[in-house]
C-alpha cells in the first residue's frame, strides 16, 4: 500500500476519468509506480518525508487538467474505433445496396451502358446521360489514381507487420487503403506478416511501394492495389477485374489490309510498310478457325477468329498489338488463364484488371499519337 | 517542464525526443522522465502531467507498446517502440533536419560574421 497522500490524489484523478473501471485502475497504477518512484529519489536526497511527498505529487499539476489530458488520447482512441466500426458499416450496407441494384431487374437494362459510360464511350442522346452515382465513382476513382502516382514519403520499414506499414502508408498519404484480409488468407499470408523495406523519399510512387510491399508479403505479382468503392484495396489481380468497353473506331477506320512482303516476318505490324497494321490476306474461311499469325509461314493468315474475339482482321491485328503492347498478360486465349480481350464494331471489350487497363489506355494513346 | 526551453518550442518535438529514448531500450515512466533529463543535459524535464499524457497518445497512435510487469513486488507500466514508431522516429528525425537546416539558413544573416552553426 503506497502513502495515503498518494491514494487520495489517486482517488481523486480517477474519479474525474471518464474511462472504464479497468482503464481507470491501469492508469492509477502507473501513476503510484510513478509516485513511488519520485519519493524514494527525493528521499535518497535528504529531502524529509513530508516535503518529497508534496513535491512528487505537485509535479503532477492540476488533478482536473491532468485527468482531461489523460482521457484525451483514450477518448481519441474510442472515436477512431467508433468511425471505423461506422465506416466498415456504411461500406457493407453501400455495397449491399449496390450488389441489389446491379441484380434488380429494372436495371439490368441499363449495365452495358454504364459500362460504356465508364469507358468513356461516345453513347446515343438517349442513354448519354449518365446517373449521378457514376459521376461521383469518376472523381474518386481519379482523386485515388492521383495519390497512387505521388512520390512516397520515406520508408523505413524494419520488420514492421505488414498491417502496420498499410496504416502508416494511409496516414502518411491520407488515403484510404483497405487490405482484403480474406483473399491474403488464401494465400496463406498473415496480416502481421513482417516487412522490411527501406526507400528514400521521392524514389517510388505510392502504388510502386505499395507493389513492392505486398510482393515482400509473399504474394509476388498476384496482388495489386485496386481502387473500389473509394478505397484503395489491396486483393488479388484476379479479384480486382473488370470490364472496359475501348472504342477503337478510329484506330481501326483506316487500316490498310495488305498482303505481307515476302519473308517479311510474322509480325502483324511489320511487312510492306505504310500502314498502320499491315495485314495478310484472309485465307481461312469464316468459321474454319483458321490461326494467326503463323509462325514460321511466308504468310500471315487471318481469319474470323472466334477463339481470339475478333470479327475482323483490323480488330484481330489490334488485339494481338494490344497483347504484345502490354505483355506479360495473362489471357485466356494465350495462356490459357487470365483476362479475356474480344472486337465487335471496332469496339474493344477486355475484362482484366486495372493494371492492364490502364496499360492498354497507354497504349492506345500511344497509337493514337502515332497516327495523328 | 524545465524553463530552458520555451514550451512552444519543446512542444513539437517531444514524441521525437520520446520515441529517440525508446529506440534504445524499453522503460517505465519515471525512468523515462530521468533518461531524458539526462540526455538533454538536464535542460528538458518533461513533468509527469506531460510525461503520461503523451506516452498514452503515442500508445495509442500504436507508435509504442506496453506490458506489465510486477517482479519487483509493483506494478510497472514498461514502454517500447514499435516498428510504426520506429518509422515515425525517422521520417520525423529527417523532418526536423530539414527544418533545423531551414532556421539556421532564415537566421544567418542575424548572425555575427564568423560565427560558426552546428
Amino acid at each position: 500500500m503506497s502513502e495515503p497522500e498518494f491514494e487520495a490524489f489517486l482517488e481523486r484523478v480517477c474519479r474525474r476519468l471518464r474511462l472504464s473501471r479497468v482503464q481507470r485502475g491501469a492508469i492509477a497504477d502507473e501513476l503510484r509506480d510513478h509516485l513511488e518512484e519520485r519519493l524514494a529519489t527525493l528521499a535518497t536526497r535528504g529531502v524529509p518525508p513530508e516535503k518529497a511527498k508534496q513535491l512528487a505529487l505537485a509535479e503532477f499539476g492540476d488533478e482536473s487538467l491532468f485527468a482531461l489530458h489523460i482521457t484525451a488520447p483514450h477518448a481519441q482512441q474510442q472515436r477512431r474505433r467508433l468511425m471505423r466500426y461506422s465506416f466498415g458499416s456504411t461500406l457493407a450496407i453501400v455495397t449491399t445496396f449496390v450488389m441489389a441494384s446491379f441484380y434488380w431487374p429494372a436495371h439490368r437494362q441499363d449495365d452495358a451502358h454504364t459500362v460504356q459510360a465508364q469507358a468513356g464511350i461516345g453513347l446515343a442522346p438517349a442513354v448519354e446521360s449518365k446517373p449521378e452515382a457514376i459521376d461521383e465513382e469518376l472523381v474518386s476513382r481519379e482523386e485515388l489514381t492521383a495519390k497512387l502516382k505521388r512520390r512516397t514519403v520515406p520508408l523505413a520499414f524494419d520488420a514492421m507487420p505488414l498491417s502496420d506499414v498499410v496504416d502508416f502508408l494511409t496516414e502518411a498519404h491520407d488515403v484510404p487503403i483497405l487490405i482484403d484480409r480474406q483473399a491474403l488468407a488464401d494465400m496463406g499470408i498473415e496480416t502481421d506478416t513482417p516487412i522490411t523495406l527501406k526507400v528514400a523519399e521521392g524514389v517510388v510512387s505510392l502504388k510502386t511501394a505499395l507493389q513492392l510491399v505486398l510482393r515482400l508479403a509473399g504474394g509476388g505479382n498476384e496482388f495489386a492495389p485496386t481502387i473500389r468503392d473509394g478505397l484503395i484495396m489491396l486483393t488479388t489481380v484476379s479479384d480486382s477485374y473488370e470490364v472496359q468497353v475501348y472504342n477503337c473506331r478510329d484506330l481501326l477506320k483506316g487500316v490498310q489490309i495488305s498482303a505481307p512482303s515476302r519473308g517479311g516476318g510474322q509480325n502483324p505490324m511489320g511487312g510492306s510498310g505504310g500502314g498502320m497494321f499491315q495485314i495478310a490476306p484472309v485465307v481461312g474461311q469464316e468459321g474454319e478457325g483458321a490461326v494467326g499469325p503463323a509462325v514460321g509461314g511466308e504468310e500471315l493468315t487471318f481469319g474470323l477468329f472466334s477463339g481470339y474475339g475478333a470479327t475482323t482482321n483490323a480488330g484481330y491485328a489490334l488485339i494481338h498489338v494490344i497483347q504484345e503492347g502490354t505483355a506479360p498478360g495473362p489471357w485466356v486465349n494465350t495462356d490459357g488463364d487470365g483476362g479475356t480481350i474480344t472486337e465487335f464494331n471496332g469496339l474493344i471489350t477486355v475484362r482484366h484488371s486495372q493494371q492492364m487497363h490502364e496499360k492498354i489506355s497507354d497504349l492506345l494513346k500511344k497509337l493514337r499519337k502515332a497516327t495523328e | 517542464m524545465s524553463q530552458r526551453f520555451g514550451p512552444d518550442l519543446l512542444r513539437g518535438s517531444l514524441d521525437l525526443m520520446v520515441l529517440s529514448l525508446l529506440a534504445n531500450e524499453s522503460t517505465y515512466g519515471y525512468d523515462l522522465q530521468q533518461k531524458l533529463l539526462a540526455a538533454s543535459g538536464q535542460l528538458v524535464q518533461l513533468q509527469p502531467g506531460t510525461l503520461y499524457p503523451l506516452l498514452h497518445r503515442l500508445e495509442g497512435e500504436r507508435l509504442i507498446r506496453s506490458r506489465w510487469d510486477d517482479s519487483t513486488g509493483r506494478k510497472r507500466k514498461w514502454y517500447e517502440i514499435t516498428s510504426a514508431g520506429r518509422q515515425r522516429l525517422v521520417v520525423q528525425t529527417d523532418e526536423w533536419d530539414r527544418y533545423v537546416a531551414c532556421i539556421q539558413t532564415i537566421l544567418a544573416p542575424l548572425r555575427p560574421q564568423g560565427a560558426i552553426s552546428t
